[in-house]
Order: C-alpha cells, then structure tokens, then sequence
C-alpha cells in the first residue's frame, strides 16, 4: 500500500513542468452567471498545450525518467493523452509507443504521428489494449530496451501533474469555494481535489459526470469503487473509462459530490459555451459546464458563489458536431 | 497617446471590458509551406473573449465612462448594425442608461436579437439615412449623446489600449495586423506603435470583395471600391471614412488584402488550432499572416471578434465559404 500524493508533490510538479506548460487564462461569462445566480471561472485547458489538460500529466511523468537508460515511454489512448505523451516525449527527446485501436480516427494517428511517436495498432477492446501494451514492454526488453508504460490517469505522476490545474486556479481566484471537474479515469479529479483541499479544507470539490457513465458517482455513494462492466454510450469520449485503481483513493478521500448530466445536457452545454463565450471546448469539458447550470447544483449548493469549472479540452471531431441536426 | 494611456487606466478599473488573452498559434508545421521559410510565429489576441464577444466594448466603455456623470445619465446613441452597437448596447445596460441605436431597415433578424437582447433600443431607417448618421455623426431624431462607432476620439482611444496589452505581452513583436472596417481598430492600435516601438509593422487586413482602404492607398487619395456583400460582415465597405484615412495611411505600414476562401479556411483553423470561435472580420489577421503576407518574425493578430452566425460556421466547418 504506498502513501498517497500530497501538495508538495504537486508543488514539485508545478515546478518541473512550468516552462512546458501554458498557464492557461480563467475567463468569466456574465450570461452564464446570470443564468446560475453565481460566479462562475472557467479555467482554459482547452488552450493548454495538445487542447486538453492531459499534457501537465504526461510532461510531469516524462521529466522524470532517467534519460541516461533511454527509455520508451509506451501507453495506450486514441485520445487527448495519446497526444500528450507523443508530445511531452518529443519534448524531453524520448521515444514513445502509442497502442492504438485499429478503428481510431485518421485525425488521431495523425496527431501522433506528427509529433513523432509511433502507432501499434491493437483490436478496438480493453482486453486487447492492455495485452498489446504488455507485449510492447516485453518486446523492448528482449531488445534491451527500458520500456516505461505511463498510464493516462493511473500514475502517481500523471495524478500530480493534473493537480497544478487547481493551483493555478486557486492562486488567481482566491475566492473560489468550489470547483467543478469532469471525471473519467479519475485522474484530473483526485489531482484537483487533493491540491484544492489542501490549500483549502472548506472548498467543495465536486465531480462531473455522464449520467450514462456513472461509475463516480455510485463508487462515492457506496464508498466503494464500482467500475463500470461495459463501455458506456456516451458523447463524452473522454470520459468513458472508470475511476481507477489508483485515482480511486484521492476520489473518495477529496471529493465531495458527483453530479449526473444527460447527453442533452451536455451538448446544450457545449452549445452555449462556443456560442455564448467563443471557446471551442469538447463534449468531456462540457459535462463540467452542464453540472454547473443543473437545477440540483443551484438548489443544493446555493451557499456556493464562487465556482471554478475545469475547461477539461478543446479537441473536437468536426464532422460529428452535437448540435449539427439540433 | 496620452489619450490612450488615459483610456488604459479607465478601462483597468471598469468592470466591463477585460485584458483578454495573448495566445500563441501552435503547429504551425502543416501551414508553413503558406508561410514560407523563415521565422514565423503567430500570435492571438484574442478580443472575441471579451463581453458580447469583441473588441468594440472598449471604445464604448471609454468613451461612456469619458462622459460627464450627468451627461451619461441621459443615455446614449449610435449608428450601427453590428459589433458595436452590441458593445455599446450592453455597457449602457451595465451602468444603467438607455441606448439607442440607429438600423439600416434591412437589418437581419439575428442581429436585431443580439442588440435587443443587452436592452439597446431599435431605430429602423432606410439605407441612406443609417449612413448620413455614419457621415454626419448623429441623426436629429436619436435620443441621448451619440457616439460614432470608428472616429470618436474616445472609441480610438479605447481601442488603443491592445495595443498597449500586446506590447506588455510580446515587447519584442514585429509586426500586428487589425482588421480593418471602419478603421478606428487600425488606427487606435498602430497609435500605439508608432508611438512607443516605431519599427513595428502595422498591417490593416481587408477582404478583396470590399477593400476601400486598400484601393485609397493604391490610389493615394480617398476612393470608393467594388463592394459585394460576403459573410465578412464585420469589415468591407465600399470607402473608407474621411476623417480616418489621413490618420490611417500615417500610421499602417499597408493593408493585406486576403479572399474569402483564405479567410473561410482562417476561422476553421482557429477552431482546430486555437480553439476559438471566430468571424470572418476576425480570421482576416491570421489569414493573411497565414498566407505569408506580414512578412517574417512576432506577428500579432486581432482577433476583433467573435459573432459569426451559427449557420455560417457550420458551412465554414465543411469546408465551404458560406
């Protein structure tokens, strides 16, 4: 059982990452205050390096390796970690390996591939992704080579690299006593929540979710984490993991609340916020806005003023915009 | 630049404008065969995040806020059909005073809501009395103090202080492009530089179905252009304003002429790349530091604003020119 992460960890991580990263802007939309009767800050991650949070994680992973060994850094993900990684390896000049379903996007290979990773394709289920990773780390031993597997959310050093979202955050709002993040893997969350209830015991931190990916929620209703037993269907594609094994500590010791949005909910929200704030934000980041602008968040939390909403990414599938036939 | 100065410590202490973000435009890989070789980087600023998303609310806040109180208290008045009449409609509404706002009758539907929304209220006129207004600065039947949308001194003043931002931001930048419409943008900006960092470019941006300006430099005196309406509506017109051109063609070093094609393909770009929502007027800038017309080095671009009917994008996001 190892200890968990605190601040200073992601105090360090802040520091080792800080002249990757973008300090990403809060901005602020007087309609959507006046539509939840609070103050609402968004934090543009959207903005951050590779559109979406996810590089602060990877970067703080990467910048840890012990370069002299040469290591390849090798994951799983189509998605905004697939990027992440490829581009915080490019970074530190290291090699990565993504494992890819077969069935991924051309736009998300080629992402990868632009920053000079390299694509192994894997069939499109959990199962086959992990074996083929696995049989990646073995290949490269056998080669002699040092293959470190760095997982989207289930890293210690991902965890805490997530987490310098809520410091940025709460060093530029000071008045924030609550803040809102979207949850997937668990990873952005438990970094946030550790962080923001560090600096703050009284803050709130609730997490956003699919209604239709609701293992979050039920894990921190029961008190125990209950994975989900099929991918879900939901518009939120990067969202459709569980809470995980090492995220789930920092989930049931920090936060607070999980709060449910339908699938009309979360592209009404991503609707208004690229029409009403001109940020291009995808539909994982728009869960965080739908819960803020639920009726349950204004009745149940009406003491609650000042809330920061994490922009969790800005990568959007063009041809398959929700509101394309609203 | 005192004025802008001035304006600058205004709008530091009013609540309705904001000190937007400066970006820079990354992966610029796939783009570079546009740019050429050499040293390029782009960058954003961003005035379509600020309230009513663009830039106009800071020359109407500055020019609000430059009014004696009882003045003020009497309301306020324009001419316009767009940005600004939204900027200047919702700051009245902030500080508590009536706006009323002059309409060419052809107005869309669309753009009535956005003003009637922040409470401006509508005075529909035929084409040629919405543009004596514009001439004549003012219009008898208007009610409250009038503010010109581009040549107020105060609106300029206003818009001066970007750039004023864009030098605390990027003290080393070498070239800033601003769309230009009625050219009070180009000009509060390039103020600015000329001013304080004279060896910066200042580039205006027009579209070639409506390029007033550019013609007028080519000319050397003030001309009237082809004019077809085209989904930049924020910018294009068919001549540039009297009491803008002298001040215009001393302060920007030329004006990018970009298509609507270069322009379509700008705001896509920005929503993949930069990931904001751009109109055409706004996209212009980056078009044309795109299509390697600023030249090399830091180039700024103004991205004026962000009020692009949903419609338009939505073609603009299939690849077409709407």
């Amino acid at each position: 059982m190892s200890d968990l992460l605190n601040l200073s960890d992601v105090q360090l991580a802040a520091e080792r990452i800080s002249s990757y990263v973008h300090r990403t802007p809060i901005m602020t939309s007087s309609t959507l205050d006046e539509q939840v009767g609070k103050h609402l800050y968004f934090k543009c991650e959207n903005f951050q390096k590779v559109g979406a949070f996810k590089f602060r994680g990877a970067i703080n992973a990467v910048s840890q390796l012990d370069l002299e060994s040469r290591p390849v850094v090798v994951t799983h993900s189509s998605g905004n970690h697939a990027q992440a990684l490829s581009l915080a390896a490019k970074l530190k000049c290291v090699q990565a390996i993504i494992v890819m379903p077969r069935t991924a996007p051309h736009c998300k290979r080629a992402a990868v591939l632009g920053y000079g990773a390299s694509i192994v394709s894997c069939e499109p289920t959990e199962q086959s992704r992990e074996a083929t990773k696995d049989a990646e780390i073995a290949r490269l031993r056998t080669c002699g080579r040092n293959g470190e597997y760095i997982s989207t959310s289930q890293d210690a050093r991902v965890i805490a690299g997530q987490g310098t979202v809520a410091l940025e955050m709460l060093e530029d709002v000071k008045q924030l006593d609550s803040i809102i993040v979207p949850v997937g893997g668990g990873g952005l969350l438990g970094g946030v929540g550790l962080t923001a209830k560090s600096l703050n015991p009284q803050i709130k931190v609730i997490a956003a979710e699919p209604v239709n990916a609701a293992d979050c929620y039920n894990s921190v209703k029961s008190g125990q984490r209950q994975p989900l037993l099929e991918p879900p269907q939901t518009i939120a594609d990067g969202l459709r993991v569980s809470v995980g094994v090492v995220a789930w500590p920092y989930v049931k010791k920090y936060v607070d609340d999980v709060i449910l949005v339908s699938e009309q909910e979360i592209k009404d929200a991503m609707k208004l916020v690229w029409e009403r704030m001109k940020l291009v934000i995808e539909p994982s980041a728009a869960v965080a806005v739908a819960a803020a602008l639920t009726q349950q968040f204004r009745d149940q939390y009406s003491d609650l003023k000042h809330v920061g909403v994490v922009l969790s990414g800005g990568n959007v599938d063009l041809s398959k915009l929700p509101w394309a036939d609203m | 630049l005192e004025d802008i100065r001035k304006a600058k410590e205004t709008l530091r202490c009013c609540p309705y404008v904001v000190r937007t973000p400066l970006i820079k435009l990354q992966n610029l890989a796939e783009t570079a065969a546009a740019v050429g070789d050499g040293d390029v980087e782009i960058y954003l600023k961003l005035e379509n995040l600020q309230p009513t998303s663009s830039f106009k609310v800071r020359g109407a806040s500055n020019a609000m806020l430059s009014l004696d109180p009882e003045r003020l208290k009497q309301g306020v008045c324009t001419a316009s059909a767009g940005n600004f009449a939204q900027g200047l409609a919702w700051t009245a509404k902030e500080i508590g005073v009536s706006c009323n706002i002059l309409i060419p009758d052809h107005t869309p539907q669309n753009k009535r809501l956005a003003m009637e929304r922040y409470n401006g209220v509508l005075h529909p006129v035929p084409f040629d009395t919405w543009w004596n207004a514009i001439t004549q600065h003012g219009d008898e039947n208007l009610h409250g103090h009038f503010i010109h949308p581009a040549s107020d001194p105060q609106v300029i003043a206003g818009n001066g202080t970007i750039g004023l931002e864009i030098l605390e931001d990027i003290p080393n930048v070498d070239a800033v492009i601003t769309p230009y419409g009625g050219g009070g943008l180009s000009c509060g900006v390039a103020t600015v530089m000329k001013s304080l960092k004279p060896a910066v470019r200042c580039y205006a941006a027009e579209v070639e179905t409506a390029a007033p300006l550019s013609a007028s430099l080519k000319a050397g005196c003030m001309t009237c252009c082809d004019y077809v309406p085209s989904f930049v509506d924020g910018i294009g017109g068919k001549s540039v304003l009297p009491e803008i051109f002298d001040l215009a063609r001393n302060v920007l070093d030329g004006s990018l002429v970009v298509s609507l094609r270069q322009t379509a393909d700008a705001v896509k770009l920005l929503i993949e790349k930069a990931r904001v929502v751009a109109e055409g007027a706004g996209a212009a800038p980056v078009a044309a530091a795109l299509a390697g017309k600023a030249g090399l080095g830091k180039i700024v671009c103004v991205v004026s604003g962000g009020n692009i009917d949903s419609q338009k994008l939505m073609k603009v996001l299939e690849g077409q020119v709407p």
